[in-house]
């Protein structure tokens, strides 16, 4: 019998935890040394991937954040209970810093849809030389290069403005700029739970100031993007 | 406090957005290209092998590429040489296309997630 588990804490009121966890299991809280970790019992060495598992595994972290910021493990993380406490013995002073960092706080996530606003910038090279296949090809890409260069610097103008304007209200962020995605911007900022409304306001005025841009604000999510790597297992899904 | 799904405090998020649409139809693209880990298992270790070899070589082609813009920038390479170069670097794109195709790969890919580091390309 393995554990899943969901998340590590740096307290917890005591209370026994209710409803149901993956697998229908009963959720349970173990203190080890100074920290205390949600998990349910699993039988068996792989968590089906559904919209109902990982719903499960969402509502459980999310019901931990009503108490404290818990750090999550990513889904279908499996453990027994020696790996666990093993787990928790050797990375004792990262866990506490790390919780340290979200305490408090919540992550909000930012995505930004553009209209690949270079498509008219670079000029389509224009030529009366009578040239071969090969330096057609190459003069193509040397086009090419200079309109990706331009998309480059447009996209990450957008994340560098997002991550600027917001700086005073965030307290870690993690802005990805993917220039040839429609999606070009997906950000996430941990904030403390008390600005959220401040957060939200403030990118409502930056959609007013980029009407050009598409906004999609979400949360408050647990800090998922923020919860170190080093927390995660090796799993079934492979090598974290 | 209880954890319940039923606790007041532990509300849904909320989404706030004008385009929902867009975003729901971008949202699935990225879904779809999902998961991006190689499973190795019999039936899939032979495309998760070409797809690294490919991303690699993929990879080091791009580097050529570039190389060859920036001598032919450079204006160091007479007319034969950047036609050759040029023939050359587009059989070999003509080549690793056909090799996609065989292994049933697209661009996106061979575009490895290399995390914290972003994208391979």
């Amino acid at each position: 019998m393995k554990y899943y588990a969901y998340c590590v804490l740096k307290s917890w009121d005591g209370t026994t935890p209710s409803g149901m966890g993956i697998d229908g299991q009963t959720i349970q809280t173990l203190v080890v040394e100074d920290v205390v970790v949600i998990v349910s019992q699993f039988d068996g060495d792989i968590v089906p991937i559904t919209r109902a598992n990982v719903l499960l595994h969402e509502s459980v972290v999310r019901s931990a954040l009503v108490q404290t910021t818990p750090l999550p493990f990513r889904f279908g993380t499996l453990v027994t209970d020696a790996g666990l406490r093993s787990f928790i013995h050797t990375r004792h002073k990262n866990l506490l810093s790390r919780l340290a960092a979200v305490q408090n706080c919540v992550e909000m996530s930012v995505k930004i849809i553009w209209q690949q606003l270079s498509e008219d910038s670079v000029e389509p090279a224009t030529s009366s030389e009578d040239v071969g296949a090969g330096t057609a090809f190459l003069r193509s890409k040397h086009q090419e290069l200079l309109g990706n260069s331009v998309l480059n610097q447009q996209a990450n103008e957008i994340g560098s403005w997002l991550k600027s304007s917001l700086t005073g209200l965030v307290r870690q962020e993690f802005v990805q700029v993917e220039p040839r995605h429609k999606i070009v911007v997906a950000a996430a900022f941990l904030i403390e739970k008390a600005r959220e409304y401040d957060f939200k306001h403030s990118v409502r005025e930056l959609q007013k100031n980029r009407p050009e841009l598409h906004f999609l604000t979400s949360g408050p999510w647990p800090p998922y993007t923020f919860a170190n790597i080093d927390l995660e297992f090796e799993t079934h899904f492979g090598v974290s | 406090m209880k954890l319940s799904p039923e606790n007041p405090l532990s509300a849904e998020p909320e989404i706030d957005t004008s385009h929902a649409e867009e975003f729901v139809e971008q949202l699935r693209v990225t879904t779809d290209t999902l998961p991006s880990r190689i499973n190795i298992d019999p039936q899939s270790v032979e495309q998760g092998l070409a797809k690294l070899v490919l991303t690699l070589i993929e990879f080091i082609r791009r580097l050529l590429e570039k190389q060859a813009i920036r001598r032919m920038e450079g204006g160091d390479l007479s007319p034969e040489q950047l036609e050759d170069l040029g023939l050359a670097l587009m059989k070999l794109e003509t080549k690793l296309l056909e090799l996609k195709e065989q292994f049933g790969l697209e661009d996106e890919d061979l575009n490895i997630d290399l995390g914290p580091v972003g994208r391979l390309i």
